[in-house]
């Protein structure tokens, strides 16, 4: 609306609201403008193309505005936006769903055409007219969300979905949540190292743990994984946007690293040896990302290392530690030992990365965050991959095990300042860490068998549990009591374009109101334009 | 003694002005004569003008004279019989002039610049009014400033001058060679054309000067080579012509060795490896390649020799040039080279005194480069990094490899070891792109094939001191091989750059990988490895083809394998907005008014180059 701030604008839409708002839909993407500004206003046609291309594309300020404006009727009270509120209610169902459309795989075409076959043809529609939208550049990213996982919008910004009422659920359920399928198989695997372990022999555990663990985990693996599919058929574009998230492109690397660990912890009892094509089966989308996700730190432009390393990078790294674990438990040599070379030499690169803290760095959170405990995982998983390869817990090996116990130690003995955060479901992938943790501590304690050893293995498997318990707790509480384990993903739904000052809307009658709007949205502006001219004169 | 010199040649008018120069600086003596040359540089009164206009009239005499006097060291002579009261530093100026034109501190640099200047004025003979610089209060800084366009000195030297023109073409490239021509002066004095007396008091020796600071690089030059100049720049070369050959060969040159000598190792790898013995390749190949190497290193490097000798100063320039000083590696990398790919007919066992021979002038080189990355300064490596440090770090790798082929123990693994270690750190500075890398290309560029040499032949090295390819091997070969596929599926980045010599030394990692996958592939043989092998071996064959193609294409039908060497000719300080000149023309005299027109152009289309400039670095910087 900002294009057109003037009242004609709103004029307009009340009138497309009378006609219904479905058919401002249709009629945008059946190209015919002219006609529509000759039978509406003849007087002033620029407007009226404005209005009309309004629904087209997800990235639309005006359509958000627009929407906004229709529900709560804030932004201005003029007679006009409340006669459209009152119209807006008779068809709000139908409303509801044309907003998500851009989200929709082929912006809801699918849709139309799966309840065209049903039988209800009731738009016609021009394919040459839909454009393939640009993928948003990584700076947009940066520029409109904030705080440690980049979820939470500035205050500047705008998103393109409706955000004050709640999103189909397929639209808020991020790729994160493939981290509780991690979080739970990584636990099938330690119940079974510590029931199979010479060093833990002693604790008498039975296997009937593992066996159950590793049937929840392939159940959550199968809903979360069926759930995500039918957002990639469904809403391709929120899974795009995710995809192109600086940080969420780590996630992508979590269902096959769930895969992995399924793999690794089948109970000795269901398959006592797995074949060898599953693993290159399971290898060859980590591979594939991995190519792609690697180039980008190494070929520079907007994603190059300096600027989006985040510890939520070691889940792009553990996947080769992973592999190499499961390739030598298998059998195979030298697959293994490519993953553990490719993950070696990248994982020096990042982790050298994180521990500088560049300035240039925009996505590292500057306190301690849950994600920091990713540290432990890849020497840890590392260490036990060296020493199935090597065939015994080596100098190697011990030295990527001590380096991940230090590194837990180090995040341990700063528990305080992991709190305050807010819950989030990528917390689960956080735990896998620990998981890890615990188990090359057995793997380590059965080679050095002694007390402390014993304990140390002992005490890492309780503080995995208990954080586990703790987080399973939390996410059935958020899930059915509070019911905000799924908020409104805003990540996905930034706009692809700076907000601009509305310093047109002046001229609109609410004046008071506005001026209040449009000081504070001036006041954010010039303190984002602030942070980049220092940089402009320092270079 | 310059400026009585200069007033044998000039006006009486000027005589008055220089008498009165002179009585100015012996008065400052007094006040200042402690030291007399650096303060020199800042303020500069009414003296400098004249001198300007002595100088270019001294031009009359011939642009040699000046260069010799200015080389004897007349400091002391007019400090001690100095008078009371003047800028007695304006003196030191004068005389240290001709130096070198790489000491950016120095007063004497930017004399050398302006002779040059001067130099491109005759040649040009754009008519220019520079009368503004007699009225101009800071006239040393508008003397140092260049003056590409010609000035009217120049106009009036060219009117004199015009039967000399052939000389003055040559003198400007003087300053790029070695004592800035004195050597083939003398070499001409030899022959018996004693033309000139030279005092060889040396004592202020123009190729002293500290060397072109890297910052300079950075400025000026762009491009993923930084081999482009900058629009807003100049070079104190000519560039509208074509340069002395020397001038323009480039040590990247040493890129072909690196190449050719690179493929006679693979193809005898190919002849002698285990698990390529079904290919049938006779060793033949590798003897025709390895002849032909030592042919193109031996040629290569005598000509750099020459470039050595004649052209120092150039050399150095290389040298200071941030990308540049890694191909110094490559002459050594390419004996290295020679030193493994020798047929085995040519040589059997090779003595281990050559080992060491061939490796002091790596440790001498990395003392300097690593040196240079951590002690910080201009050149640390967060600055510098490069993928062409690579160039730096494998030859490590392959000395190593050719020590323990040698048999030698402890020698390998310390190079084994330093490579390592200056590996690791280029690694993920490359790897982490961070913002203040000035010289690191935008996107992706041919270069980025040198991450693939360290480890591959790092895989190399190691199997052979470990005596067999076991698992550190097998890691640095992996690693080698993941970066070669990263980088080949992005082959779409790599195309639309210009071609450059430099290309060359971009080649020896493929076949290097393609090395070290026929090592591999005798430790694991099977049809996939051989098949790897073979596909690298030819994918490097054909890229070394297609270079060579390109390489007499550009020598033999376009005639621009050696295009002018930028780089190494960019001017010592920043080119400075012309805009004072405007007012200089502005209240200056009337008689010059039909000059006005051209400053004004040639005054616009600066200042709208450097605006430009500053508009592109702050939209780099948002």
């Amino acid at each position: 609306m900002d294009h057109n701030g003037e009242l004609p604008a709103s004029v307009e839409v009340k009138e497309c609201h009378a006609s219904g708002f479905d058919s401002i839909c249709v009629e945008n993407e059946t190209n015919n403008f002219s006609n529509q500004i000759k039978v509406w206003q003849p007087s002033n046609g620029d407007e009226m193309k404005l209005c009309i291309s309004m629904p087209s594309s997800p990235t639309n300020h005006c359509h958000v505005d627009e929407a906004k404006g229709l529900e709560n009727g804030v932004p201005d009270s003029s007679a006009n936006i409340k006669n459209i509120n009152q119209q807006l209610h008779l068809n709000h169902q139908k409303l509801k769903d044309k907003r998500f459309d851009s989200f929709k795989t082929w912006s809801g075409r699918l849709e139309r055409q799966l309840s065209n076959l049903r039988g209800k043809p009731q738009e016609i529609e021009s394919d040459s007219e839909n454009i393939e939208p640009l993928p948003l550049p990584v700076d947009r990213y940066f520029d409109a969300l904030e705080g440690p996982e980049l979820e939470t919008l500035r205050a500047s910004e705008e998103i393109v979905l409706p955000d004050n009422k709640t999103w189909p659920f397929l639209l808020r359920y991020p790729i994160s949540a493939f981290g509780i399928c991690l979080g739970v198989s990584s636990q099938a695997i330690m119940w079974k190292t510590l029931a199979t372990s010479p060093s833990t022999k002693f604790l008498h555990i039975n296997l009937i743990i593992n066996h159950i663990l590793w049937w929840i985990s392939v159940a959550l693996v199968a809903i979360v994984a069926s759930i995500y599919l039918l957002k990639v058929i469904l809403y391709f574009e929120a899974v795009r946007r995710e995809y192109y998230h600086p940080i969420r492109v780590n996630f992508f690397f979590a269902p096959w690293i769930a895969l992995l660990f399924l793999a690794l912890g089948v109970p000795p009892s269901l398959v006592s040896k797995l074949p060898v094509p599953l693993w290159y089966v399971l290898m060859t989308p980590i591979f594939c990302l991995e190519i792609k996700i690697y180039g980008q730190w190494m070929s520079g432009g907007q994603r190059r290392l300096s600027k989006v390393a985040n510890p939520s990078n070691h889940l792009s790294i553990v996947g080769n530690f992973v592999g190499a674990l499961l390739g030598a438990s298998m059998g195979l040599k030298e697959g293994p030992i490519f993953f553990f070379a490719v993950g070696l030499a990248h994982y020096v690169v990042l982790f050298v990365t994180l521990y500088q803290r560049l300035p240039t760095n925009d996505t590292l959170p500057k306190d301690l965050h849950p994600v920091f405990f990713l540290f432990v995982a890849a020497p840890s998983v590392a260490s036990m991959a060296w020493a199935t390869i090597q065939g015994s817990f080596d100098n190697g090996a011990r030295i990527a095990y001590f380096i991940a116990l230090f590194l837990y130690f180090s995040l341990a003995v700063r528990v305080n300042f992991f709190r305050g955060f807010k819950f989030s479901l990528a917390w689960w992938a956080y735990t896998f860490p620990m998981t890890g943790a615990a188990t090359a501590a057995m793997r380590y304690s059965s080679e050095v068998t002694n007390i402390e050893t014993q304990t140390l293995c002992v005490t890492l498997s309780i503080v995995a549990t208990l954080t586990v318990t703790a987080l399973l707790v939390t996410t059935i509480l958020h899930a059915f009591v509070l019911r905000d384990l799924f908020p409104n993903d805003i990540a996905i739904a930034i706009s692809d374009r700076k907000p601009k000052p509305h310093k047109k809307w002046f001229n609109l009658t609410d004046i008071e109101t506005f001026l209040k709007f449009a000081s504070s949205d001036n006041k954010d502006i010039e303190a984002a334009l602030k942070i980049p001219t220092p940089e402009a004169t320092s270079v | 003694m310059v400026l009585m010199h200069i007033s044998f040649h000039i006006s009486p008018g000027l005589i008055r002005l220089g008498l009165v120069f002179f009585q100015k600086i012996f008065q400052g003596a007094m006040d200042h004569g402690e030291n007399p040359v650096s303060i020199e540089l800042q303020e500069y009164a009414e003296p400098v003008p004249q001198l300007l206009k002595l100088i270019s009239s001294n031009e009359v005499a011939g642009f040699d004279s000046i260069m010799q006097e200015g080389e004897t060291p007349v400091f002391p002579n007019p400090t001690n019989s100095s008078q009371p009261n003047g800028h007695q530093r304006k003196i030191s100026i004068s005389i240290s002039m001709p130096s070198s034109p790489t000491g950016a501190t120095s007063a004497g640099t930017k004399n050398v610049l302006f002779v040059q200047d001067n130099a491109k004025g005759f040649k040009n003979g754009v008519p220019e009014s520079c009368v503004g610089s007699k009225a101009k209060p800071k006239g040393v800084k508008f003397l140092s400033q260049p003056m590409p366009k010609g000035s009217v000195f120049g106009e009036g030297a060219n009117m004199n001058q015009n039967p000399n023109v052939k000389k003055f073409k040559d003198k400007r490239f003087d300053s790029f060679k070695t004592w800035s021509g004195k050597l083939e002066r003398q070499l001409t004095n030899l022959r018996g054309r004693q033309q000139e007396s030279e005092s060889e008091d040396d004592s202020v020796r123009p190729s002293e000067n500290e060397a072109l600071p890297v910052d300079r690089y950075f400025d000026a030059l762009e491009g993923p080579e930084l081999e482009t100049l900058r629009a807003s720049e100049e070079i104190v070369l000519p560039d509208d012509k074509t340069w002395p050959f020397l001038l323009r060969y480039p040590i990247s040159s040493f890129g072909i060795c690196l190449g050719v000598s690179s493929q006679a190792i693979m193809w005898k790898t190919l002849a002698t490896a285990t698990s390529t013995n079904f290919l049938h390749i006779s060793l033949t190949v590798n003897l025709i390649l390895w002849w032909i190497s030592v042919a193109l290193v031996g040629i290569v490097a005598s000509i750099y020799l020459t470039k050595v000798v004649l052209y120092f100063e150039a050399v150095r320039r290389e040298y200071y040039h941030p990308i540049r000083v890694n191909f110094f590696f490559a002459p050594w990398i390419s004996l290295l080279f020679l030193a493994i790919g020798v047929p085995p007919s040519v040589a059997s066992s090779l003595p281990v005194a050559l080992w060491y021979v061939l490796m002091t002038p790596f440790l001498c080189l990395e003392l300097k480069i690593y040196g240079q990355w951590m002690s910080g300064g201009q050149r640390r490596l967060s600055k510098v990094a490069n993928p062409s440090n690579h160039l730096s770090v494998v030859g490590n790798f392959v000395g190593a490899l050719l020590g323990a082929s040698m048999g030698l123990k402890e020698g390998p693994i310390f190079f084994f070891a330093v490579g390592l270690a200056h590996y690791t750190v280029l690694f993920v500075t490359l790897y982490q792109r961070l913002p203040t890398n000035e010289t690191l290309p935008k996107e992706l560029h041919p270069v980025f094939f040198l991450f693939v040499a360290a480890p591959s032949v790092a895989s190399m090295a190691w199997a052979n001191i470990q005596g067999s390819f076991d698992y550190g091997s097998r890691i640095a070969y992996f690693i080698a091989l993941f970066l070669y596929f990263s980088l080949a599926v992005r082959i779409n980045f790599f195309r639309g750059f210009k071609f450059s010599l430099a290309w060359w030394a971009y080649t020896f990692p493929m076949t290097g990988a393609a090395i070290a996958t026929m090592r591999y592939s005798s430790a694991v043989t099977n049809v996939v490895t051989q098949t790897l092998s073979v596909i690298l071996s030819v994918v490097a064959t054909l890229t070394v083809t297609a270079l060579l193609v390109t390489t007499i294409l550009h020598a033999f039908v376009q005639r621009d394998l050696f295009p002018n060497d930028i780089a190494i000719a960019i001017s010592d300080r920043k080119p400075k907005s012309h805009r004072r000149w405007f007012n200089l023309i502005r209240h200056g005299s009337s008689e010059h008014n039909a000059d006005i027109d051209t400053f004004l152009k040639f005054a616009n289309g600066d200042t709208k180059d450097i605006e430009a400039g500053l508009k592109i670095s702050s939209a780099e910087a948002k």
